[in-house]
């Protein structure tokens, strides 16, 4: 049997793949949560002792130990890709987490309007709950308190809203005996104007009165003229003073400006029959 | 059982192992075929160790995403 001998490429390529599958170690070193978990179990991989016992193994094929050192080769690039796979990922699901804590806090620091906002505070505090990422005990925590805090602008709001209506319904008070005021001026004004126009038409009647008195007086006069008229004509006799006289009885009792007129318009026919 | 018969399991669970890459795989494949050709105990201890480091290996990525979670939840909680 050949012993260990493994060309310089190989050996080389071996030492720059195992140190290349620790390269990742030293992303992690700034973690002190993980640091000494992850030294302890590293170095159970050790693929440089690996090397070191193959190297020992004198009575080995050396196409077996090339074979070997290449297995070596492939998990140490598998380790380092997988490590990075893995890192990134965590690193990403911290970056999303907190993402959603920056979220939330910019929820927190917006002001609550309405009831709307409140309930998708809500729902969104209930999503970060199911998601279940890292720390997703932690915002459940914080979502408590911040729910607690919602319902205390809740109920400051609707403090508010009574505060405003209050404020709303003495200001409708304070319309009501403004618009009592002037309800009570437009009031005596309607009874002033009322007053006056009464005065006017109380004017009016009382000319009215004592040009209807007045105009009475005429019509006595002109009648008194024309039953003289028609007493000379009966006198007389003709038949169309006595058609001129039944004519004004059936006219009947109109008013006394039209009667005086009808009067006037008989008798002066009455007379002119009787004098022409 | 036959060292033989202990070689062809042994590939049988590499190439069934859902956490090795094909490349692993494959190379892991041919040092085994080689050793069924020629089993001499050196032979035989240098599968072995290759074959431990690919246990360690696998323990080792398993433990490393286990923790990289728990540094993700002290790392939101700390925030």
């Amino acid at each position: 049997m050949a012993g260990l001998n493994p060309s310089p490429d190989t050996q080389a390529a071996l030492g720059d793949q195992v140190s290349g599958a620790f390269a990742g170690e030293a992303k992690y070193q700034s973690s002190k949560v993980t640091e000494g978990q992850k030294a302890e179990i590293g170095a159970d991989i050790d693929f440089r002792r690996a090397e070191e016992q193959l190297r020992g193994l004198g009575e080995a094929n050396p196409v077996v130990l090339d074979a070997a050192v290449n297995v070596l080769r492939g998990m140490a690039s598998f380790v380092e890709w997988r490590g990075n796979r893995i890192s990134g990922r965590a690193v990403e699901r911290a970056r999303r987490a907190q993402d959603h804590e920056q979220k939330l806090a910019e929820i927190k620091q917006r002001p609550i309007e309405d009831a709307e906002k409140v309930r998708k505070a809500e729902i969104a505090n209930e999503v970060l709950r199911v998601l279940e990422l890292p720390g997703g005990a932690y915002a459940e925590v914080r979502g408590r308190s911040f729910t607690d805090s919602l319902r205390g602008r809740w109920h400051q709001h609707w403090a508010d809203v009574d505060t405003r209506r209050a404020k709303r319904d003495e200001a409708s008070a304070e319309g009501y005996l403004g618009g009592a005021a002037k309800l009570r001026a437009a009031a005596l004004a309607v009874e002033e104007g009322w007053r006056t126009t009464f005065g006017k038409h109380g004017e009016g009647a009382e000319a009215a009165r004592v040009d209807a008195e007045a105009r009475k007086g005429e019509a006595a006069v002109a009648s008194r003229a024309a039953q003289e008229a028609y007493d000379r004509v009966m006198a007389q006799g003709p038949a169309e003073a006595i058609a001129a006289r039944e004519e004004i009885m059936r006219t009947g009792p109109e008013s006394l400006a039209t009667q005086k007129g009808i009067v006037e318009e008989r008798t002066g026919n009455v007379v002119k029959a009787a004098t022409g | 059982m036959k060292t033989q018969d202990l070689l062809s399991q042994l590939l049988a669970q590499v190439q069934d192992d859902p956490n090795l890459t094909d490349e692993v795989k494959d190379s892991a494949a041919e040092l085994i075929a080689l050793v069924v050709k020629e089993p001499t105990p050196d032979n035989l201890r240098a599968l072995a160790v290759v074959i431990e480091k690919l246990g360690d290996t696998t323990r080792y990525l398993s433990a490393l995403e286990t923790l990289e979670t728990i540094k993700a939840t002290a790392t939101v909680n700390q925030a």
